[in-house]
C-alpha cells in the first residue's frame, strides 16, 4: 500500500518547482516536486515515487525532425519512452484501504474543496471551479498547459494518465476527446468516485453543446475558445459540482424518488395522460415528468424508451438553474446524453404554482406562464424558504412548441382542478423521514437502492450521535456529513469493486470510533446504513434486516413504480 | 464576451534565449520548470489590443529531439507562432525555415497562408562583429515567406519584445474574425429510431 | 357591439419576442413589465422564458405572450423557432455598450428578412439609469419620475438634464440617442430609450407597440386558418363578426 506521506527529493536530479510558480500550494500538482505516483493504463505507480527529471544529456544542436532521417527522429521517440520508463515506477495500483481513512475528528483540513479543471485538446481553457482571482488567472492559464503536456506526453507513447496520487489529494484525469477532464479530490475519496463526478461533468458539458457539435467545431477549429458557448452556464456547473459528492442517487447511478401515497401519486400520473385529441401528435414527445426539488414524482414515456438516470439528473441541473426557476415557464434546449450525446432535444419546464380562487380565474383555463396569484393558505405551501418547487418537465424531440405547450396547459389544468397539485404541495412538505421513524435502536442514517426500479432512498441526516434533536451546530453537522458520506462512498467502492480491487463484495461493515458503517448488496437491493460504533456486529446485521424489511413495507410509498406509459 | 484567450507556440533552436526573452516579457523570475519532462513551459501575458483584454498562453516549447514527436498535441490549436534565432548564429536562422514547415505540417491550421507568425531576432547586444546574420538577410526571408514580421531585440531591451507580442496579438485577433462558427444545431433526434439502451424501464 | 368593459373584452393573444445580445437587460425589461420589479445580477436565461401580460388600450385589449429569448451565441441558431408567428419584437440593445447596437441591427436585418412580414419591430435602448440621475428614484411607472422632476425643478437654477452628476453620467453613454433613433428611423422601427431598473419608458413601450399591430391582419389570418387544435387551449380566438363592427376597429 502506497503510503500517504510524499517521498522525499532526494537528489540533484530531481527538479523542485518553485512554491510560488505555477502552482499554488493547495493545488495538487506542486505535490509532484516531492514525487507522486503516475497511474496511467500501462504503468502503475507504486511506493516508489516519479521524480521530474533535469535533462542531464544536454544536446545543444537540436534541430527540427524534417531537418533529420527518420531513423533518427524514431530513435529520439524510443528515447523519450525509455526517459519516461524510467521516470514511472512498476506495481500495483494502490488501493484505497479503508483502514487508512482517517477518520480523526481533530482533522485540520479534513476536506479540501474539490477542484475540476476542463481543457480542449489544444490547452485552452474552458471551464474550472477554481476561483480565480487577479494574481491568480495566470496560474491557471499555466497550469492547464501543464496538464495538456502531461497527458500529451503519455499519449504520445500510445498511453493514457489516469491519475497522480500525492496525498493528501489525488488528480484523476478523463479524456473524451476534444475534452480534457482533471479533477483534485481528497485522496481518500476513491478514484472511481472521482471519475463519476468527471463523467457527469462531461455529460453536463454535453448537455449544452451536444457531442456532434463539440467535435465538429473543435475539429474544424481546433484553436476556438469553447468559453464562448458555455457563456452563462457558470452557475449551473458550479452548483452541480457542488451537488454531486452529495448525491447518492448519481453515484448509485439511480432516481431518487419523493415518498408520496401511491394513489397521490397515480393521480399525478393521471394528469399527464396526453389529450385525446393529441395521440397523434406524439411522435416527437420523449418524457413527461413531474418534478419535486430534485425528486421525482412520476415519469411518462413513450413504450420504447426507456429513462437515463444520469439524463434525469442532468434536467434537474438545468431547470433548477436559478433563470428558469425564476420564470413560471422556459423553453430550452437541451442534450440528454445518454439517451443520445449527439442531438438536441427541447425541454418544457413550468413551475406550477396554485391557481388563486377567485371567480374570475374560474372562467379562464389557467395558462403555464400566467403571473400567480395566491391566497394566503396557498402562499404557506409554495412560499417561504423550504417550500418545495413542483415542476413539471416535457421533453420533445422536435421544436414545435405548440404541441408541447397544449400538453402542457392540459396537464397543468388537470393538476390544478382536481386539488391535486395543492395536495402534492401539502405531501411534499411532509415527504422527508428521519430514522427515527423506523424504530431501530442505533441506525443513524442508510441509503437504500431498489435495484429492480433503480431508484433510491434516504432519511435526512440528523447526525452521527443520538441526540438527534438538539441543536446541531450547521458546520458540524456537514462535517459529520461528509465524513459519513465518504465511508459510504468507500464501502460502495469496495462493493463494486471499482477501483480494481480483486474482486467484489457482498458485505463489507467497517467500525470506527464515531459510527459503523456496513454495505450489502444483493440481486434486489443495496444498502448502507451507518450504525451507532457501540451495537455489535450482529445487532448491525439485525438492523440492515430491520431497514430492509421497514422499505419493503412502505416500498408503494417510496419508490415510482409502473410509471405511465404512451 | 470581452476576454480572448491566444494560444502563441515560441519555437527556435535551443540556445537561442527564447526561455529568457520569455521570462522577461512576462516579467517572471528566470524559471525553466518542466520543460526537460513534459516538453514545454508555459508563461501567460495579459495585453490590451483595441480595447480588447487579451490573455496569451505562451508554449515555450523544448526544441530538443525527445519532444518533437509530440508537435501534433502542442502545436494543435495554436492562434500565432514565434519564431526566434540568434543573430549571431547563422545555423540558428537558417533552420527558422524548418521549424516554420514542421511546425505548419504538424499544426495544420486551417488558413496557412495566413497564420500570423513573428520572427525575434535575438541577442543584438552581443558585438557587432559576432554578428552572423544582418537584418537585411532575415527581412528578406521574413517578406518571402508572406510578410512576416521582423523585430529585433535582446535579453536586455524588452521593448521590441512588447511590440512583436502586440503584433502578432493582433493579427491573430484579425484571424478569429475570419472564422464563421455560427453553429447549426444538429439535425433533430428522431425518436423513434434505435437508441443506445441501459436506461430503466421498470420505472 | 363596443362593449369595452374588461370582463367580458377577449383579449387579443399578441405573441411578442424580444431579442438582444446577451447581458442588455431582455430579462429585467420583462421582468418590470409583467411584474413590476428590478432584479439586479439575475441569472442568464436559458433558451426562452415566456410570460404572459396584458396590455390595455383604449379600445381593445391584448395579450402578450412574451418570449424573452437568451442572447448567447449558442442559442442564435434557435432564433427562428422564438420569433416565428411573432406579431411583435422587442430588440434590445444597452446604451453604455456600442457593440450591442451592432447586434441589434443584425437581429433587426434578420427578422426584416426572416420573420413575419407584417412583424412590429420596436429598438429599445436599455440602462437609461446610468447614463441619467434617475438612478436613485426607483420610479415604478413613467408618471412617478416625472413627478420626481417636477421636485427638481424648483430649483431655479436646475435645468433639466443637468441634475445627475452622482448616480448617472452621460459618460457611461456610448449609443447617442439621435445615432439610434435615425436608425430606427430609417429601418421602420419604433424606438425609445428606456431603464428597466427605474421603470422608465417600459410600459409605453409595450404600448405603442400594441398601438402599432395590425389587430387587423391577425385576427383575419386567425379565422382564415383552420385554427385547430393550436388555438383550442388558449383564450377563446375573437370571433370574426364581432371585429367587423366598425365601433371596434383600429381606430390607428
Amino acid at each position: 500500500m502506497a503510503s500517504a506521506s510524499p517521498a522525499q527529493v532526494s537528489s540533484d536530479q530531481a527538479v523542485t518547482i518553485e512554491p510560488s510558480g505555477v502552482l499554488s500550494s493547495s493545488a495538487s500538482i506542486s505535490e509532484f516536486s516531492h514525487g507522486g505516483n503516475i497511474i496511467s493504463n500501462s504503468h502503475h505507480g507504486s511506493s516508489d515515487h516519479v521524480y521530474l527529471m533535469e535533462d542531464s544529456s544536454g544536446s545543444d544542436g537540436a534541430t527540427p525532425n524534417l531537418m533529420r532521417s527518420p531513423e533518427e527522429v524514431a530513435a529520439d521517440a524510443e528515447r523519450l519512452r525509455e526517459q519516461l520508463k524510467k521516470s514511472l515506477s512498476r506495481g500495483r495500483e494502490p488501493r484505497t484501504d479503508i483502514r487508512d481513512i482517517p477518520y480523526d475528528p481533530s482533522h485540520e483540513q479534513k476536506f479540501p474543496p474539490r477542484q475540476f479543471f476542463v481543457l480542449t485538446h489544444a490547452g485552452k481553457p474552458v471551464f474550472t471551479n477554481r476561483k480565480i482571482d487577479e494574481t491568480e488567472g495566470d496560474d491557471i492559464t499555466n497550469l492547464i498547459g501543464v496538464m495538456h503536456a502531461l497527458i500529451s506526453v503519455f499519449e504520445d507513447d500510445q498511453d493514457k494518465i489516469r491519475s497522480i496520487i500525492a496525498p493528501p489529494v489525488r488528480i484523476t484525469f478523463t479524456i473524451r476527446p476534444p475534452l480534457y477532464y482533471v479533477c483534485v479530490t481528497p485522496f481518500a475519496e476513491p478514484e472511481s468516485v472521482a471519475r463519476i463526478y468527471l463523467e457527469h461533468l462531461h455529460l453536463l458539458i454535453l448537455s449544452v453543446l451536444t457531442g456532434s457539435q463539440l467535435e465538429r467545431i473543435l475539429t474544424r477549429h481546433a484553436n476556438y475558445d469553447l468559453r464562448r458557448l458555455l457563456s452563462g452556464t457558470t452557475t449551473m456547473l458550479e452548483s452541480y459540482l457542488d451537488h454531486l459528492p452529495r448525491s447518492f442517487a448519481i453515484l448509485a447511478s439511480s432516481l431518487s424518488t419523493l415518498r408520496l401515497d401511491s394513489g397521490l401519486r397515480l393521480r399525478v400520473a393521471d394528469a399527464l395522460v396526453p389529450p385525446p385529441n393529441m395521440k397523434t401528435r406524439l411522435k416527437d414527445i420523449l418524457y413527461a415528468i413531474v418534478f419535486v426539488d430534485d425528486k421525482v414524482v412520476t415519469i411518462a414515456r413513450p413504450k420504447k424508451h426507456t429513462v437515463h438516470p444520469a439524463d434525469m439528473h442532468i434536467l434537474l441541473a438545468t431547470i433548477g438553474s436559478p433563470a428558469v426557476k425564476g420564470s413560471a415557464a422556459s423553453w430550452l434546449p437541451i442534450c440528454l446524453p445518454r439517451f443520445n450525446s449527439n442531438g438536441l432535444l427541447h425541454a418544457y419546464a413550468s413551475y406550477l404554482q396554485l391557481p388563486s380562487n377567485s371567480a374570475a380565474s374560474a372562467s379562464q383555463p389557467a395558462e403555464a406562464g400566467e403571473a400567480p396569484r395566491e391566497n394566503e393558505e396557498d402562499a404557506a405551501l409554495t412560499g417561504g424558504t423550504h417550500a418545495p418547487a413542483v415542476c413539471l418537465v416535457i421533453v420533445s424531440a422536435s421544436g414545435d412548441f405548440e404541441v408541447v405547450r397544449q400538453w402542457a396547459d392540459v396537464a397543468t389544468n388537470r393538476l390544478r382542478d382536481g386539488e391535486t397539485l395543492r395536495q402534492l404541495l401539502k405531501a411534499a412538505q411532509r415527504s422527508t423521514y428521519s430514522v427515527d421513524e423506523l424504530g431501530i435502536p442505533g441506525l443513524r442514517h442508510f441509503f437504500f437502492k431498489s435495484r429492480p426500479n433503480v431508484q433510491v432512498t434516504s432519511p435526512i441526516f440528523n447526525g452521527i450521535e443520538a441526540h438527534a434533536h438538539d441543536e446541531r451546530d450547521q458546520v458540524e453537522l456537514e462535517d459529520e456529513w461528509e465524513r459519513l458520506f465518504n465511508l459510504y462512498r468507500v464501502v460502495w467502492d469496495a462493493i463494486h469493486a471499482k477501483s480494481g480491487q480483486e474482486c467484489t463484495l457482498k458485505l463489507q461493515y467497517v467500525r470506527t470510533e464515531a459510527v459503523s458503517v456496513m454495505g450489502w448488496i444483493t440481486k434486489s437491493f443495496e444498502i448502507y446504513i451507518a450504525l451507532s460504533p457501540r451495537l455489535p456486529k450482529s445487532a448491525a446485521i439485525g438492523a440492515a434486516n430491520a431497514v430492509v424489511s421497514w422499505v419493503k413495507r412502505e416500498e408503494a410509498k417510496l419508490f415510482l413504480r409502473d410509471a405511465p406509459v404512451f | 464576451m470581452g476576454r480572448v484567450l491566444l494560444k502563441v507556440i515560441i519555437l527556435g533552436d535551443s540556445g537561442v534565449g527564447k526561455t529568457s526573452l520569455m521570462n522577461q516579457y512576462v516579467n517572471k523570475r528566470f524559471s525553466s520548470q518542466y520543460k526537460a519532462t513534459i516538453g514545454a513551459d508555459f508563461l501567460t501575458k495579459e495585453v490590451m489590443v483595441d480595447d480588447r483584454l487579451v490573455t496569451m498562453q505562451l508554449w515555450d516549447t523544448a526544441g530538443q529531439e525527445r519532444f518533437q514527436s509530440l508537435g501534433v498535441a502542442f502545436y494543435r490549436g495554436a492562434d500565432c507562432c514565434v519564431l526566434v534565432y540568434d543573430v549571431n548564429s547563422s545555423k540558428s536562422f537558417e533552420t527558422l525555415d524548418s521549424w516554420r514547415d514542421e511546425f505548419l505540417i504538424q499544426a495544420n491550421p486551417q488558413n496557412a497562408e495566413n497564420f500570423p507568425f513573428v520572427v525575434l531576432g535575438n541577442k543584438i547586444d552581443v558585438e557587432e562583429h559576432k554578428r552572423q546574420v544582418t537584418q537585411k538577410r532575415a527581412m528578406a526571408w521574413c517578406q518571402a515567406k508572406g510578410s512576416i514580421p521582423y523585430f529585433e531585440t535582446s535579453a536586455k531591451e524588452a521593448i521590441n519584445v512588447e511590440q512583436a507580442f502586440q503584433t502578432i496579438a493582433k493579427n491573430a485577433l484579425l484571424q478569429e474574425t475570419d472564422i464563421d462558427v455560427s453553429p447549426d444545431y444538429p439535425d433533430p433526434i428522431r425518436i423513434d429510431s434505435p437508441s443506445p439502451s441501459g436506461g430503466c424501464s421498470s420505472c | 357591439m363596443a362593449d369595452t368593459s374588461d370582463a367580458t373584452q377577449k383579449p387579443i393573444q399578441v405573441k411578442l419576442v424580444l431579442l438582444g445580445e446577451a447581458a442588455v437587460g431582455k430579462s429585467s425589461v420583462v421582468m418590470r413589465f409583467v411584474n413590476n420589479e428590478f432584479q439586479a445580477n439575475k441569472e442568464p436565461t436559458i433558451g426562452a422564458a415566456f410570460l404572459t401580460q396584458k396590455c390595455r388600450l383604449e379600445d381593445r385589449v391584448l395579450r402578450y405572450e412574451i418570449w424573452d429569448t437568451a442572447g448567447q451565441e449558442r442559442f442564435h441558431s434557435l432564433a427562428p423557432m422564438y420569433y416565428r408567428n411573432a406579431q411583435a419584437a422587442v430588440v434590445v440593445y444597452d446604451i453604455t455598450k456600442a457593440a450591442s447596437l451592432e447586434k441589434a441591427k443584425s437581429w433587426v436585418k434578420e427578422l426584416q428578412r426572416q420573420a413575419n412580414p407584417n412583424i412590429v419591430i420596436a429598438l429599445a435602448g436599455n440602462k437609461l439609469d446610468l447614463v441619467t440621475g434617475q438612478a436613485s428614484t426607483p420610479g415604478t411607472s413613467a408618471a412617478a419620475s416625472s413627478a420626481d422632476d417636477e421636485d427638481e425643478a424648483d430649483d431655479a437654477t436646475a435645468t433639466p438634464g443637468e441634475t445627475e452628476e452622482e448616480a448617472g453620467s452621460e459618460s457611461l453613454r456610448q449609443v447617442p440617442k439621435d445615432e439610434a433613433m435615425a436608425y430606427a428611423t430609417e429601418a421602420g422601427l419604433l424606438f425609445t430609450e428606456i431603464s428597466a431598473k427605474t421603470g422608465e419608458g417600459i410600459v409605453e413601450l409595450f404600448t405603442d407597440i400594441a398601438k402599432k399591430i395590425p389587430i387587423e391582419h391577425i385576427l383575419a389570418s386567425r379565422g382564415a386558418a383552420a385554427g385547430g387544435a393550436a388555438n383550442a387551449n388558449r383564450a377563446p380566438a375573437v370571433n370574426l363578426n364581432e371585429t367587423s363592427d366598425p365601433k371596434n376597429a383600429c381606430a390607428c
